[in-house]
This record gives structure tokens, C-alpha cells and sequence, in this order.
């Protein structure tokens, strides 16, 4: 089936409502159709008292969905990118930590869901790229969803998952529309998305689709890569990169955040842990935004993060 | 209020002071590296709990070992937990500045001013979504009002009709500042102004206008309208147990020692006749002992012996 990201969205959390009562969903601009339409005419089938408008309160917006979740509601919160590490204090302090410091007396099951936003003309304070940020809070799950074929399954399986999650949408993939993945998302696991036998190349969120398309073309210059979209950041599985890496002996790992203790970095440093370390035939490459403030303007922007031709360099020329 | 309320309030209050009296030992000794938030000049706010129904849930900041004496939390594990003791219902994971007790609706403590509002403001959402008749009060020191998260939850709770009591208490010291200096306003009950929230002043040294306060405010509350009680209290050691208080006058600290909330509560009840000089030995004896006894069980499990004023 066709799935659009949004309206995927909206359909889970419209099914996930309807199937647990103690479901409620919050966030600013909930009530009228949600930060990106996830909430549009979601009061034709769920109580109003379950679909709650929130001020510009983002670190109280966390805190109560806490608080929501130790009383026995089930939280969805959305937060807007550009707004997250507003939330960064409370999720560490007090929801990440909660299992913990309660020894599981209470519940902390509060589905966060925000995005992973990067394009030109949004400016510094526009974008949202501190995946990595959050994924290094021990206690909170971070998952990015790359494509709208796994929006339903990823949010599912974050929802029913315990503890809280982050789950990361990508904006620059909103108005996407693909063939719908029905298999159920395993919680942390990583995903091949495409076989191949000559490279490895590793990522996750925005930059899934430069990557994909730079293996369409490195194919016809008989390159043949292995595609991984990372999807869990907070606990990277390992596994199935080190098996790709330790067949393709090849590794590239690209994202669109900038490089300097990014996400790449944890996963070079699995690797060269990991039994593929013996098998590489070149250094392992990491193709990943400029280490520099997000550029507002169109012609630095396209500098700043990785582009398919850089992509697609590092793939081809990979064991030369 | 009745005797046996009253009887109950002066019990947990030496409760505390005996509790916090071994805490205070185990820090001079540094058999324990935490910080310490003494409640010792605050003891009087266990009043409120006796207010308090059985479903209705509490939080509270750093300062809480009164409020958990209130609540009835097990000195016992108190002590674990302030040991670390991995052996105990929370495994030493929490510390004293970070406990909670899901048995009595003790919902946390936190050791950063200002973060339990939020959480607080969400247990009520769900009390009131839930079509629930209790409510729920968050403790918290007059320097966590300076914080924006305060005022987050005072617009969350006057705008969603919640059943929540703030319960600040106002020791006239933030860290080592004098509240004066950095809160611009005598009464933090005021900042209740800028929002729908009733807000009141009571003297948190005398249990009695703790209680009275508490109680008046619960059927408020219940019908989904927040209230601030602001509590005026004392604090008598530094602020955090140990550190140097060169910040205070030595003659506030003497005179704050010589009367303390439950000196004064004591005399309060002989006078009343709510009680009798024998009552308050056999008390007195009976709080030490009870405190003695889950002390020595939480060192023993930490494998931990003392013999007078050293570790051996």
C-alpha cells in the first residue's frame, strides 16, 4: 500500500488512540491539525479531553508528560525540532533517569516525537540537528525515521516499547509518498535497505535518500553498495554493520548533522571494536555536515552538508 | 485540630530531627559523600501531610526529609538509601535527594530546584482526566520559584483547572543568598497574581497554620483551582548541611537552634494540655529508638561500624 509520511503518522496515532484509552496526545497546536497535520481531524475519533493544546512551555510539556505517565496515562508528547533542547534538561534530569532513581516504581512510558529538520534558508536557530545530543542521555531511546514506508511500524513499536523514546521525524521527507513496510519494527534494531557486495555505507534520517540514490549511480559504475539506515542512535546494533563491513570490507557512514562527535564517530568506533576491524581494506570514511554554524543562504548551505557527488566520491573511490 | 493529630505532627517532627541528627553524623564522619538538605527550622510543613487524603500524591524538592517523615516513608530505607545499600527496595539508587515512595504517594524528590513542578503538574492532569477526588501538593524552596519551569506550571495549572497546591517554602535563603536579594517581592505568594491561583501566607513554623492552611485549601483545590501556600520557615544549619554558613550571623544560627519548630510546637501543647511533660519523654525516647534501630539495620547491611564518633 501508498503511504504518505504524514498520513501514516496520523493513522497510527489515530489507530494507537482508539486501541488504548489511556493514550493522550499534547503539544502545541494539537488541537488544529498539529505541528506538520499529525493531528488533522483526530477529534472525529478520540475524546477532546485526550488531545491536548500545550503552551510554549517545552521543558513542562516533558515534565507533565511525566508526571501523565506515573499516574497511568500514556503520553504522546510532539515537540517541534527547533524546540528540542529546550527539552534537553528535563529529559535528561527527570524522564530518562526515572526508571532508575525509582527502581521501577513508576512508570516513565512518554513517546516524544519531534524531527530531524535541515535545509537551507531555516538558519541556525531554524534547524534541528542534535540527534546526537540525545542520544548520548542513557535511559531514552532515540530512533529516526527515515521514510515514510516505516513511519507506522517505528512509531508502533516506540509506542509499545517501556521507557521513554524519542522518535525522530525527518521534515525533509514529510511530502514523501512510498510503498508501505508491514513488518514489524524490532526496538533498536538497524535495517539493510539495500544488498550489496562491494561497500558498506552506513546512515540514518535525512540523509537516507542522497545515499540511496548515490548507490543508483555508483551501480552503474559497477560500484555495488550495501545501504544501512541506522534507525536506533541511542544503542547502534552493531550487528548487522559489523556482518555488512566484514563482507564488503568497505565502510562509509554519512549523515547530514555535522561530523564532530556525531553519530558517525560512535559508529566508526563500533566497527574498529568490532571483528570487521580485521577486514577493512581502507580506512573507514565519514561523510557527514561541515563543523560549522548552519548557513541560512542556499549557496552555503549546499556546502555545508554532505551532497549525492560527495557521497558517491567516497563510495567509488573506496579501496583505490 | 485533635490531640492525636496534634500528637502525630510533634512525633514525625522528632522523627525528622533524630533522623537528621544520625544523617548529619554520618556526613561529619564521611562515611556518606551526599550532599545534605537539612529540614531541620522547616519541620513544621509535616503538617500538611496530616491534611492530606490517602490517594492524594506529593512531591517534593531537595529539603525533603520532613516531608517524607510526613509521608511515612520507612526511616529505614531512608537510611539505605542514604548509605547507598544496593539491598534495598529502591537498591541505592536514588540517594536521599532523589527517593520516592510509590507505597505512600510520595511521587519524588529532586535535586534540582524547580524540576518536580512539571511533573507535578502532569500527575494533576491526570487526576483531574481521570475523574479523581484527590489532589496532589509539590514542595519546593522559595529559589526554585526563580526558576522558569515555576511559572511554567502556575500557567499549566490555572489554565487546564488543576488540583495542585505549591507548596512554598520560603527559608529566606537560596543556596547562600539571602532571598532577599534575589527575589524582588516579600511575599512569593504574590506571584500568584499574574495567574488564576489563590495564594496564602502561613507562618511554616507552627504546624498548627500549616495544617489549618492545608485543610482550608484541599476542597479549593478539589474543585480544579490551584493555590500557592507560601510558608515562611527557618533554616538552621547552612543550607547544604556541612558547608561553611560564614554567610549567616552566628547569633541567627544560636537562636534558631534554641527554638526550633518542634521546641516551640512542644511548649505549644504543654501549654494547651494537649500533652504532658511524661507523654513527651516517652515520645521523645520512642522516636530516638525507632530512629536508632533503622539506622544500625541500614549500617549493618552497608557493613559499616561505628563506635562512637569513629568508623571502625
Amino acid at each position: 500500500m501508498q503511504v504518505g509520511y504524514i498520513s501514516a503518522l496520523r493513522d497510527t496515532i489515530k489507530d494507537i488512540m482508539l486501541k488504548d484509552r489511556a493514550s493522550i496526545l499534547m503539544g502545541m497546536n494539537i488541537s488544529s491539525g498539529g505541528l506538520w497535520g499529525e493531528s488533522r481531524g483526530l477529534d472525529e475519533y478520540v475524546s477532546q479531553r485526550r488531545i491536548i493544546d500545550t503552551p510554549y512551555s517545552i521543558p513542562s510539556i516533558i515534565g507533565s508528560a511525566l508526571g501523565l505517565s506515573m499516574s497511568g496515562a500514556r503520553p504522546i508528547v510532539t515537540i517541534k525540532g527547533e524546540y528540542l533542547l529546550k527539552a534537553a534538561d528535563v529529559i535528561a534530569n527527570k524522564v530518562a533517569i526515572s526508571d532508575y532513581i525509582t527502581n521501577n516504581q513508576f512508570s516513565s512510558d512518554v513517546l516524544i516525537i519531534s524531527e530531524i529538520d535541515i535545509d537551507a534558508q531555516k538558519g541556525a536557530q531554524g534547524v534541528s540537528i542534535y540527534e546526537s545530543v540525545f542520544s548520548q542521555i542513557h535511559g531514552l531511546k532515540v530512533i529516526a525515521v527515515s521514510s515514510a514506508a516505516d513511519v507506522r511500524r517505528m512509531v508502533t513499536a516506540a509506542y509499545d516499547c517501556e521507557g521513554p523514546v524519542l522518535v525522530l521525524l525527518c521534515t525533509q521527507s514529510m511530502d514523501d509518498v512510498c510503498e508501505e513496510n508491514t513488518l514489524p519494527y524490532e526496538m533498536g534494531s538497524s535495517q539493510i535497505l539495500r544488498e550489496g557486495e562491494d561497500v558498506t555505507v552506513i546512515t540514518y534520517g535525512p540523509a537516507v535518500k542522497k545515499v540511496l540514490m548515490a548507490a543508483d549511480e555508483a551501480a552503474e559504475m559497477g560500484v555495488s553498495c550495501e545501504v544501512i539506515d541506522v534507525v536506533c542512535l541511542s544503542d547502534i546494533d552493531i550487528d548487522l554493520i559489523e556482518k555488512s563491513v566484514i563482507k564488503t570490507a568497505k565502510a562509509v557512514v554519512v549523515h547530514d548533522s555535522r561530523k564532530n562527535l556525531g553519530i558517525a564517530s560512535e559508529v566508526v568506533s563500533k566497527i574498529v571494536e568490532s571483528e570487521a576491524f580485521f577486514y577493512l581494506e581502507d580506512k573507514i570514511l565519514r561523510v557527514c555536515a561541515k563543523d560549522a554554524v548552519v548557513p541560512y543562504s542556499k549557496d552555503e548551505f549546499k556546502l555545508f552538508v554532505p551532497s549525492k557527488e560527495e557521497i558517491l566520491d567516497a563510495i567509488v573511490n573506496m579501496g583505490k | 485540630m485533635d490531640n492525636q493529630t496534634m500528637i502525630q505532627i510533634y512525633y514525625k517532627m522528632l522523627t525528622t530531627h533524630f533522623f537528621e541528627q544520625r544523617a548529619a553524623m554520618l556526613s561529619e564522619l564521611g562515611v556518606i559523600n551526599s550532599p545534605l538538605y537539612l529540614s531541620c527550622g522547616s519541620e513544621g510543613v509535616i503538617a500538611a501531610m496530616a491534611a492530606l487524603a490517602e490517594d492524594d500524591v506529593i512531591f517534593s524538592g531537595h529539603r525533603n526529609a520532613a516531608i517524607m517523615v510526613g509521608c511515612e516513608c520507612e526511616i529505614e530505607d531512608m537510611f539505605h538509601e542514604l548509605l547507598g545499600n544496593a539491598h534495598s527496595p529502591l537498591g541505592g539508587r536514588s540517594g536521599l535527594g532523589m527517593y520516592s515512595d510509590s507505597e505512600v504517594n510520595f511521587y519524588g524528590s529532586t535535586l534540582i530546584p524547580s524540576s518536580q513542578f512539571s511533573v507535578a503538574v502532569g500527575c494533576a492532569m491526570a487526576k483531574k482526566l481521570q475523574g479523581e477526588e484527590s489532589i496532589v501538593i509539590c514542595f519546593a524552596g522559595d529559589g526554585a520559584t526563580c526558576d522558569g519551569m515555576f511559572y511554567e506550571a502556575l500557567n499549566m495549572a490555572s489554565v487546564y483547572e488543576l488540583p495542585i497546591i505549591f507548596f512554598i517554602e520560603n527559608n529566606g535563603y537560596a543556596g547562600k543568598m539571602k532571598t532577599s536579594g534575589v527575589i524582588d517581592t516579600e511575599n512569593i505568594a504574590s506571584r500568584a497574581n499574574g495567574f488564576d491561583v489563590t495564594a496564602v501566607v502561613v507562618n511554616g513554623s507552627d504546624p498548627m497554620e500549616v495544617f489549618q492552611a492545608v485543610d482550608a485549601a484541599i476542597d479549593y483545590v478539589l474543585d480544579n483551582r490551584p493555590v500557592i501556600i507560601e510558608a515562611k520557615t527557618n533554616v538552621v544549619y547552612a543550607s547544604r548541611y556541612g558547608e561553611s554558613s560564614e554567610y549567616r550571623d552566628d547569633k541567627d544560627i544560636e537562636a534558631a537552634l534554641k527554638n526550633t519548630p518542634v521546641d516551640k510546637f512542644e511548649k505549644y501543647m504543654l501549654e494547651k494540655g494537649a500533652i504532658t511533660p511524661g507523654e513527651v519523654s516517652v515520645l521523645k525516647e520512642k522516636a530516638q529508638e525507632k530512629v536508632d534501630e533503622a539506622y544500625d539495620r541500614a549500617l549493618y547491611a552497608a557493613g559499616i561500624e561505628i563506635k562512637g564518633s569513629e568508623v571502625v
